[in-house]
């Protein structure tokens, strides 16, 4: 089938521009000025130690071995140690990768769901106050940075109402379910630990909330747009005029083509979702890859960043993948001429 | 004969500043028909006047450094202090609107290095598309769209001294690829049109033909596109700031004032509320600008 062959082609796609981040990441890393070694161990350390850490570092070799070491490590999973707490880096990020991956994909779908369900609802009511309301509402998400969302919502909801809680991603005393996939939430449900993934769920909702508020907007916009534009083209008039019913127009003629431009921008807004979970996750305390990221950075804590960093963008190329991938479904011209995804 | 051809000369002059005087008024109706991208330009305006004469309009003008006046500290919103003051009893508003500077020079400057590197770069992998240029250029590009750019900054800031210039050019390397991106679809589109290829056969060099004939085809994209950046460069910048990789205190920066606010809500909500306030009244701004420039600058139908 076409589509299996495209998927194919976008892949082997991606491990190439994933090969040239990974490039693009160890130059940034090489960028610190003077030497990391010795920046890890402070100025007061022996000679001795830093060059012995310059040596584990392999900052004693060219720079292109360097850096195929330490693209042969981490694709064994080994990103060294922290050089700030010296903890093997994996352990860091299986700890806290699940827990961000958990706040990024119930944002995801917020998104989506919210986000196309607006949109629908504006172009269904054109020229009513339901798309006056809806149009203002995707005006200030757009226009309202995450961070900003997420001190409204923790000056509401965890202090004027206080209804959720705006730190940590569990409260204390619940018991932890096994960890399978590393997200509570889902660990609890499969185990029957409902009160851990309950409190989770609370935990997560207004950080989540707060990611998805820009890309809602975005993506009610762009489907409110495409939507009313698509309804004047003449394929639709033509099923009028065949007499069908309007539920099937709306539903199988129309919301299909009309979702393509929204799930392209989508690109778009997981980028900024994954980027202001930077800030988010340091607003509400929230113990994920991106606050332990942003510790690294502040620390220059050189390996963690670097990991911190491929880590991110492999779950942005795949996220990418699956966007292109539900695009393909959505747009038979991508299916059948292989069109690039960044036509 | 030497004086008829001046004569024309004249004429030619005289005819030309009058069309251009139709063009601008032309693109000011067309601008100016949506009111909100009015509101845009007087608010940006006025952004910037206070940021130029900011140590004269702002009430406190030396709380915009290293100032401490433990005494008014954590004043609520008063006659006295407009915005409240912070934890060292610096009058908030004198700092945003201090603060302002920074940002709006970030914005500037981003754009000003950012934007000629990402059009040159589309330029070219558009011209040259179906050939290895095409390829080195465009994925090096793509490796660059291959991480979210904030990610890409706050990695490039982390490696620096934290400071403006550095936020500079951290942000400056995120942003290109998406103008090379942008221009490179456009171009080649274009690179097969006829007047490309006339001005080819004529012989003209590389240079005229992508920046003084198929560039001027994508000036209303790329205008539109800088003055909606403007406030998405800003918002990066103060995203920097926010996590501590910006401009280091006592230097004021809308990003540090909000996260530095947010540790003493909600009973000083003001500290953190007024900065985030002053940021998104510049992204709005710009937003409602970057309408008006798409309208101004859209292609006539039909």
């Amino acid at each position: 089938m076409k589509l299996r062959k495209y998927i194919t082609k976008r892949i082997f796609y991606s491990v190439f521009v994933l090969l040239g981040l990974s490039i693009l990441i160890f130059l940034i890393g090489s960028l610190v000025p003077g030497d990391p070694a010795r920046l890890a161990l402070g100025p007061h350390a022996p000679d001795w130690a830093v060059e012995n850490l310059r040596k584990e570092m392999n900052l004693d070799k060219p720079l292109y071995t360097q850096y195929f070491l330490w693209l042969k490590d981490s694709l064994n999973g080994d990103f060294g140690e922290s050089l700030v707490t010296r903890r093997p880096i994996i352990k860091d990020i299986v700890e806290f990768l699940p827990a961000t991956l958990e706040i990024v994909l119930v944002s995801a779908i917020f998104m989506a769901v919210f986000g196309i369900g607006l949109g629908i609802l504006s172009a269904r009511f054109t020229d009513s106050w339901v798309e006056g309301v809806i149009r203002i509402i995707s005006y200030l998400g757009i226009v309202t940075p995450a961070f900003v969302w997420a001190i409204i919502f923790i000056l509401i909801f965890g202090y004027i109402i206080p209804i959720f809680p705006t730190i940590g991603r569990i409260s204390s005393g619940i018991d932890l379910p096994p960890s399978i996939t590393g997200m509570i939430t889902i660990d609890g449900l499969l185990t029957g630990n409902f009160v851990a993934a309950f409190n989770t769920i609370k935990h997560i909702l207004l950080p989540a909330i707060a990611l998805a508020m820009g890309g809602i907007a975005q993506a009610a916009r762009i489907t409110r747009s495409t939507m009313t534009d698509n309804m004047g083209k003449d394929y639709i008039l033509a099923a009028k005029a065949y007499g069908i019913p309007q539920k099937v127009i709306m539903n199988k003629l129309l919301l299909k083509p009309s979702l393509i431009p929204t799930v392209s921008i989508m690109a778009l807004d997981i980028a900024a979702l994954i980027g202001n979970a930077f800030l988010v996750e340091l607003l509400f305390n929230y113990p994920g890859l991106s606050r332990y990221g942003v510790r690294a950075m502040l620390n220059k804590d050189l390996n963690a960043i670097s990991a911190v960093v491929l880590i991110i963008g492999v779950t942005y190329i795949l996220a990418n993948i699956i966007i292109d991938i539900i695009i393909a479904y959505l747009d038979p011209r991508v299916r059948y001429l292989g069109g690039k995804s960044n036509g | 004969m030497d004086n008829n051809v001046k004569q024309e000369n004249i004429d030619f002059e005289e005819l030309e500043k009058k069309q251009k005087w139709e063009t601008v008024s032309k693109l000011w109706y067309k601008f100016s028909r949506n009111k909100l991208s009015v509101v845009g330009l007087v608010v940006i305006i006025l952004i910037i006047l206070a940021a130029v004469f900011a140590p004269y309009i702002v009430p406190y003008p030396e709380h915009g450094g290293p100032y401490t006046d433990f005494m008014n500290a954590n004043k609520a919103p008063s006659s006295e202090y407009l915005l409240g003051t912070d934890i060292f009893g610096r009058d908030v508003l004198s700092r945003i609107i201090f603060a302002l500077r920074g940002a709006l020079s970030i914005g500037i400057v981003v754009l000003a290095i950012s934007v000629p590197i990402g059009v040159t770069v589309g330029l070219i992998g558009g011209y040259f598309s179906g050939t290895w240029i095409e390829t080195v250029v465009m994925r090096i590009t793509d490796v660059f769209l291959g991480i979210p750019p904030l990610i890409l900054a706050l990695a490039i800031a982390a490696m620096l001294e934290p400071n403006l210039t550095n936020s500079m050019i951290a942000i400056t390397v995120s942003w290109w690829p998406w103008y090379a991106r942008l221009i490179y679809g456009m171009s080649s589109s274009l690179r097969n049109e006829p007047f490309i290829r006339a001005a080819e056969l004529t012989g003209a060099n590389l240079p005229h033909i992508l920046f003084k004939e198929i560039l001027p085809n994508c000036y209303g994209p790329i205008f539109t596109k800088m003055t909606l950046d403007m406030g998405w460069v800003i918002l990066n910048a103060a995203s920097l700031s926010f996590v501590g990789l910006g401009e280091q205190p006592p230097i004021p920066a809308l990003g540090n004032m909000v996260s530095n606010g947010a540790d003493y809500l909600p009973d000083y909500w003001w500290m953190a509320i007024f900065p985030a306030l002053a940021i998104m009244i510049i992204i709005l701004a710009f937003n409602l600008l970057g309408d008006g420039v798409r309208d101004m600058l859209a292609k006539e139908e039909g």
